[in-house]
């Protein structure tokens, strides 16, 4: 056998969900019908057996490093997750994401990030859908949560530095969400449903219902995160481009009334640079930018 | 401490082999964990690190931003660093990952390490990551293939790197030839440094059935860039390779042996679960620098004396 051939072999064998033993016999069962030799035999042949342990079972060590050393990491990753699905549901989950989505990255740091995508389109999730329809928003924000952790890096735009300016000079202010920060809109009332997960508390009817948006983002190596308004959403949606003071009093305008706009803007910068959501540049101090 | 008796298999060598200019001592470091970054800054910013260097996990540092660089930047200030990783994946058939090599290149440019090191082994196939380090068949075909690859990533990276030996719980029936001499063979032909895990040669020892001193007696010591001490753990006829406990004294007593052989080779403890204080990863280290001075005594007494 190849390099090549037993890499593949022995990566299929440590991936198998239900073990290698019962790897080997799946595989029995099918070669037999083309009368195609033994998977056992193939692997005896392959690794060498001693007196005190033969080669499945010394194949089985990693295979069940492999299942449980990512099955840690996105327990780790999914806390809420977990305590919402419960030991066995959650397990059952990592057995089958992990059939469709191997880990292709070198880190584990990223095992788990196409968890709240498979919840919400696999069909081998389809049970657990039904059950906790809101599963696949607790995994999207839980992965938020990592996403902002270790997101790039840049200056915060702080408050002072918009103080000095002049009055007629604010409009120009150009404005951007940093790279720290994520907006989410979820189907569930998610912030709700992660913290009832988090202290091990059981959300149930209303609880469980009603569309919410959040912003997630990092200050000062914490993870942070809050709901939205609607309209704060949309704003800084606007901001995820970048957009001056004017342009976004003016959009404002148009969903909150002319009279209504320009304070409720002023609150929002307040508070968007209160919490540190938008990053500093030449732009963002009102200094002339070419269009 | 308690020493597990050794029978050496030939006589310690007068004079250690000379070190790599590119791998110099640095004396014994400990593997950083994040549940130590608070301690270790703060007696950093006091100068009581209590230990002479550190070594960083490359894969939990290649992140866009955040904590993990901030803490670089830091360290940096503090003391010398090393970069070990766990996916290069060099005795993988698959070609080695551009992006891999292009983030840990940009990790090297930042951390300045003292040495990069990755494992002997395998990781993944196929595109897959396994997240383990799988051991290859001791053949001259796979000499080849892993050389090529730890020539190329030197080449991307402008500088040699270390391979380490791992812990293994399976070998080949195609394996026609020792892991020492397959190790050695890699490192000649690639030109490259060895990471000698201690701990690894111990439990693959007990694992396989081979001889822990053949092993250490055996190994290139020119080649020797640094040291792993771990603790492992015992599962029914096995040893695996945990990181989870302090070093057994069979462990201390071969590390004993390779120092006596090699010399001062900067030498790193690894502790990775149920982590214990800092101050307790320090204890561990300073068992490893009384070997080394104690060594190193007996070495000049043997000097003088001759």
């Amino acid at each position: 056998m190849s390099l090549h051939e037993t890499q593949i072999a022995i990566s299929d064998w440590v991936r198998a969900p239900n073990g290698v033993a019962a790897a080997l016999a799946e595989e029995d069962a099918k070669r037999s019908q083309r009368l195609d030799g033994d998977a056992a035999r193939r692997l005896d042949e392959l690794i060498r057996s001693d007196g005190s342990l033969d080669a499945t079972r010394r194949l089985e060590i990693y295979a069940n490093a492999y299942f449980s050393r990512i099955h840690g990491v996105l327990r780790a990753d999914y806390p809420a997750l977990v305590a919402t699905l419960g030991d066995i549901a959650f397990n059952d989950l990592v057995t089958s994401y992990l059939l469709v989505e191997p880990s292709r990255s070198p880190s584990l740091r990223y095992a788990g990030f196409r968890l709240a995508d498979f919840l919400s389109s696999h069909e081998a999730a389809a049970g657990l859908r039904e059950r906790w329809p809101w599963a696949s928003d607790l995994a999207a924000f839980e992965w938020a949560r990592i996403d902002v952790f270790d997101a790039k890096d840049g200056p915060v735009l702080a408050r002072r530095a918009l103080e000095s300016l002049a009055q007629e000079s604010f409009g120009k202010v150009f404005l951007c969400l940093g790279p720290w920060v994520r907006l989410r809109v979820f189907e569930h009332p998610v912030v709700d449903l992660w913290r009832a997960g988090i202290h091990d508390e059981t959300a149930a009817g209303d609880a469980t219902r009603g569309a919410s948006r959040v912003v997630i983002w990092r200050r000062e190596e914490k993870v942070l995160h809050r709901s939205l308004e609607r309209n704060e959403e949309a704003a800084l949606a606007l901001l995820s481009l970048g957009s001056r003071f004017d342009a976004l009093c003016e959009w404002a305008a148009g969903d909150l009334g002319e009279d209504a706009a320009p304070a409720q803007a002023a609150a929002w910068l307040e508070r968007w640079l209160a919490d540190g959501l938008l990053v500093a540049s030449e732009a963002s101090s009102g200094a002339p930018t070419r269009n | 401490m308690n020493s597990t008796a050794l029978t050496p298999t030939q006589p310690i060598t007068p004079d250690p082999p000379s070190r790599p200019d590119d791998a110099p001592y640095l004396g014994v470091g400990i593997g950083l964990r994040t549940a130590h970054y608070v301690e270790v800054l703060e007696r950093g910013s006091r100068g009581q690190l209590g230990v002479d260097w550190f070594e960083l996990l490359s894969e939990n540092y290649m992140v866009p931003g955040g904590r993990p660089l901030r803490i670089i930047r830091e360290m940096q200030e503090l003391t010398p660093l090393s970069l070990h990783g766990v996916s290069l994946n060099l005795g993988s058939t698959d070609p080695l990952r551009p992006e891999y090599l292009d983030a840990l290149d940009r990790l090297t440019r930042i951390a300045s390490p003292s040495v990069v090191s990755d494992h002997l082994c395998w990781t993944g196939v196929s595109g897959t990551n396994l997240h383990d380090l799988l051991p290859l068949p001791y053949t001259n075909e796979v000499i080849d293939h892993v050389a090529g690859q730890v020539r190329r990533v030197q080449d991307r990276l402008g500088r040699r790197i270390a391979i380490e030996n791992v812990s293994s719980y399976l070998s080949f029936n195609d394996d026609a030839m020792s892991e020492w001499n397959f190790i050695a063979a890699i490192a000649e032909e690639a030109d490259c440094g060895i990471l000698l895990d201690v701990n690894n040669v111990f439990v693959s020892a007990h694992n396989h059935g081979f001889d822990a001193l053949k092993y250490i007696d055996s190994i290139p010591g020119d080649r020797v860039f640094q040291i792993h001490l771990a603790g492992h753990s015992q599962s029914g006829s096995l040893l695996i390779d945990t990181h989870d406990h302090p070093v057994t004294d069979a462990v201390w007593a071969l590390y004993e042996r390779a120092i006596e052989r090699l010399g001062p080779v900067s030498t790193l403890i690894e502790w990775d679960d149920q982590i214990p204080a800092y101050s307790r990863l320090v204890e561990e280290a300073d068992k490893a620098r009384l070997i080394i001075e104690q060594a190193t005594r007996r070495r000049g007494r043997t000097h003088v004396a001759s």
